[in-house]
């Protein structure tokens, strides 16, 4: 049990690093021109050590950028048409252009694109100074900012999911809180965080900070967990509902 | 035959990128199809995850084992299922994020005892 423990620490650890931009290749289906822009956004959000991140639209590499703790240093297109940096940010004509540029770059790069993929290098020349905020290339890129509070959300998702959840709660600072469930309820979830959550956790650690969860054990009902910054949401749900309830949980995403 | 099956299931399911037939006890993807070529390395890392995710609460009280399991992120939607209780054959699909998923389970159950033979062996 004990070198179980040890190595699912090991592979957090492991996997943690790839977030942090040590080692790394990531990959996202596009649907929309937005989803190639969130994937982007994410990318260099998540990025915390200096790296190149390179961007390929169905295998074919389109443009990098240089990043670091999160922030944007400079881009160049493969191609070499189009670059920029973020050097000073007080300049807001030049941080302004270069914003543009960078939509305009991504936008071009994966139009008609299938699938984005983003490798990950070791900068080997200084990354740059400064860097642009990842939350401004959300609010460049027309993307909304996933709130921090993530409470409503969570509500939200309860209230529009009806009957097919059984039971709900959100586990905030080691406390499950209820939104549904009776007492007979509560301990089935109270049991679920205590001995299911820290495997589906498992699951869910990437460079994103919000994923759904939802596992279905022959025809009992559906376990689901569902994460965002640092609440959980812990549900019961009935069997069959795994579809309808993660499409549920895409619509009310924000774009 | 399992080839043109999953490539044949793939097409039918809008908005699905991959689909896998791997055993997750042995780790290893059995066959796969893709619009695109996916490097090794990506494989491993979604068969790994699908036996992850179909092991959970394995070790706890739980008397059955993970039957279907999806992770939603906003990169992409997994599906794993198995082909059938107790079996480690599973089919692995990655979908665009949002895509319709409501009937792919059915079909991807059938098509997974199909491929690893369980069909059969209930029929007989």
């Amino acid at each position: 049990m004990e070198n179980m423990a040890q190595d699912s620490a090991l592979r957090h650890a492991l996997e943690r690093a790839a977030s942090y931009g040590i080692v790394g290749a990531r990959h996202c289906v596009l649907r929309s021109g937005q989803d190639g822009l969130r994937f982007v956004q994410e990318q260099i959000a998540g990025t915390v050590l200096d790296r190149r991140i390179t961007f390929l639209a169905d295998g074919a590499t389109r443009f990098s950028c240089d990043v670091a703790g999160g922030r944007l240093m400079r881009f160049a297109a493969e191609d070499g048409a189009l670059s920029g940096k973020f050097d000073d940010l007080a300049d807001t004509k030049a941080v302004a252009e270069a914003l543009a540029k960078f939509s305009a770059l991504v936008s071009r790069s994966f139009d008609g694109a299938v699938a984005a993929q983003a490798r990950t290098e070791r900068l080997t020349e200084n990354g740059g100074v400064c860097g642009l905020p990842s939350d401004r290339i959300t609010e460049a890129f027309g993307l909304s900012a996933i709130s921090k509070d993530a409470r409503p959300w969570f509500e939200r998702f309860v209230t529009e999911a009806g009957a097919m959840i059984i039971a709900a709660g959100y586990l905030e600072d080691g406390v499950l809180n209820p939104l549904i469930s009776s007492d007979n309820q509560r301990e089935t979830l109270a049991d679920c965080v205590e001995t299911l959550l820290p495997e589906i956790e498992a699951l869910t650690e990437e460079t994103t900070s919000e994923a759904f969860v939802a596992l279905a054990r022959g025809t009992g009902p559906v376990t689901l967990v569902a994460t965002r910054d640092d609440l959980t949401l812990i549900a019961i749900a009935k069997p069959e509902a795994q579809p309808a309830l993660t499409r549920l949980w895409y619509s009310l995403r924000p774009n | 035959m399992i080839d043109t099956s999953l490539q044949a299931f793939r097409k039918d399911q809008d908005g699905c990128e991959i689909v896998a037939f791997a055993d997750v006890a042995a780790r290893t993807v059995l066959a796969w199809d893709s619009a695109l070529k996916w490097p090794q390395e990506h494989l491993d890392a979604l068969c790994d995850l699908a036996a992850r995710a179909l092991s959970v609460g394995a070790e706890g009280p739980q008397t059955d084992a993970v039957q279907t399991a999806i992770i939603a992120r906003p990169t992409g939607c997994h599906v794993f299922v198995r082909a059938a209780p107790g079996l480690d054959e599973v089919l692995c699909c990655v979908f665009a994020p949002g895509a319709d998923i409501d009937g792919v389970l059915s079909g991807a159950v059938q098509l997974c005892a199909s491929l690893s033979g369980a069909g059969q062996r209930e029929r007989a």
